[in-house]
């Protein structure tokens, strides 16, 4: 019964991968049938982050962080706006909601991005004075200035050494981190679907 | 039934059959494979904070399992699954997050067995990992993080995953608590913004070996021999296509 329980979950998985790789690549139909499958799955997952959330800002709440009271009742607003607009009591409010609260709290968490970029930079010259960090940042203000507003003579030579880097340097470093990754996918991908990587298996 | 797709599936099935063989001869002779720098330094890292009596946090990204970033997140959770175990062995209980509904009960599998393991199966509670937002909304997740980060000092904090350029706010909540920070991901966005502000970064492929060198099991060392194989074929590739291009003038 144990070996069952061991030989299911790898015989499904090498099934059912197997099934969705022949389908999407020689059966389309298929593939689209079992990718939709795995779309549903992840909704559910969805619903056991929420569980998840609930649970452990729930707890929080309990020792009396006031945070996760704001989180909850964020979560229960949502969900009352999520039925009104359902049941057509109200229209589009879950989305102005969002409009309102979200967007501009996760634009202003974008934008300080750069001013957290431009500390690190800085940081990484105090916490590692090699060479390559001298030419990291040389290269990273010569890229700036080559997008600024420049004197039309030096500017010339700064968009010329931008192209050159950009067209060369980083496109080459660019490919071949994508190459990298493209076969650490396959092999991962045949791992699996051979039943050598067993993420599920307890 | 589409015809085009039949010399690919012959391909991967080639592919199959060489890792097959290289898997079977691995489990008579472990192979020598190039060991990234990366990957131990995490485990270095990991083991620094179970030493000081330090917590370790293991992020795994906004790549859902049933999304296009599955692989990286196997990835990760590969990664994970080996640097967990020491990190459960700690006085101070790790801590695992993920930005996707799909990563939650994979995250959880990950964490128990690493108890396991460890022989502390009674001290695992599921809400050692957590939900922390959805992989839609980066910012709402990486301040998740920051906040979780801003309440530990010390220790080892791993982000293994699919991240973008989000990341930047999570090392900057790292640096300010004095957490040791690795990032392994796939965006080239996230790598970017990561590599200034962490302790260190695992840069695409080398995120893909992580669980391989850590486990150092023979079909993962195997796969680890298949992808060096590929690699150098793929370099042979491109410069022969480069010189046929130059000789022919195109």
């Amino acid at each position: 019964m144990k070996g069952l329980g061991r030989a299911l979950p790898v015989a499904l998985t090498v099934g059912v991968g197997s099934l969705t790789l022949i389908g999407l690549l020689v059966v389309p139909a298929l593939g689209a049938l079992l990718t939709r499958w795995a779309t549903f799955l992840a909704a559910v997952a969805l619903l056991l982050g929420a569980a998840n959330l609930v649970r452990v800002h729930g707890q929080r709440l309990a020792d009396g962080n006031v945070y996760s009271a704001v989180l909850l009742l964020g979560l229960v607003g949502m969900l009352v706006l999520g039925a009104t607009d359902a049941f057509g009591l109200t229209e589009g409010w879950v989305g102005r909601a969002f409009d309102l609260v979200l967007f501009p709290l996760e634009a202003a968490l974008a934008s300080l991005l750069a001013l957290f970029l431009l500390f690190s930079a800085m940081g990484l010259l105090r916490r590692q004075r090699s060479g390559w960090t001298l030419l990291f940042l040389f290269v990273v203000v010569l890229l700036l200035l080559a997008r600024s507003p420049m004197p039309e003579a030096m500017g010339e030579w700064l968009v010329l050494i931008d192209e050159w880097i950009s067209a060369l340097l980083v496109s080459a470093g660019v490919r071949a981190i994508l190459i990298g990754i493209a076969l650490g996918t396959i092999t991962i991908s045949l791992r699996l679907l051979m039943g050598y990587e067993r993420p599920y298996e307890r | 039934m589409v015809a085009n797709g039949l010399p690919l599936l012959g391909l991967l099935l080639v592919l199959a059959l060489a890792l097959f063989w290289l898997t079977r001869r691995a489990r008579r002779q472990a192979p020598s494979v190039r060991e990234p720098r990366g990957s131990r330094q995490a485990q270095r890292h990991v083991f620094a904070a179970v030493e000081r009596g330090h917590g370790v946090h293991l992020t795994l990204g906004r790549g859902g399992l049933a999304a296009a970033a599955n692989p990286v997140s196997l990835a990760a959770l590969a990664a994970g699954d080996a640097l967990a175990v020491p990190a459960s062995a700690a006085d101070v209980a790790p801590l695992v997050t993920v930005g996707a509904g799909t990563l939650l009960p994979a995250g959880q599998d990950a964490l128990w067995r690493a108890y396991r393991r460890s022989g502390r199966l009674v001290e695992y509670k599921p809400g050692l990992v957590q939900f922390l937002a959805d992989s839609n909304h980066p910012e709402a997740y990486a301040a998740g993080i920051s906040y979780l980060l801003a309440r530990q000092r010390g220790g080892t904090s791993l982000a293994l995953g699919r991240f973008g350029a989000e990341v930047a706010l999570m090392t900057e909540a790292a640096r300010r608590q004095r957490i040791a920070q690795i990032v392994g991901s796939d965006d080239l966005l996230g790598l970017a913004a990561a590599l200034p502000g962490s302790s260190g970064v695992l840069v695409g492929e080398e995120l893909f070996a992580a669980g391989a060198i850590l486990h150092e099991r023979p079909a993962q060392l195997a796969s680890l021999q298949l992808q060096d194989a590929l690699r150098l074929v793929a370099i042979v590739g491109l410069i022969a296509a480069a010189v046929i291009a130059f000789v022919l003038g195109g």
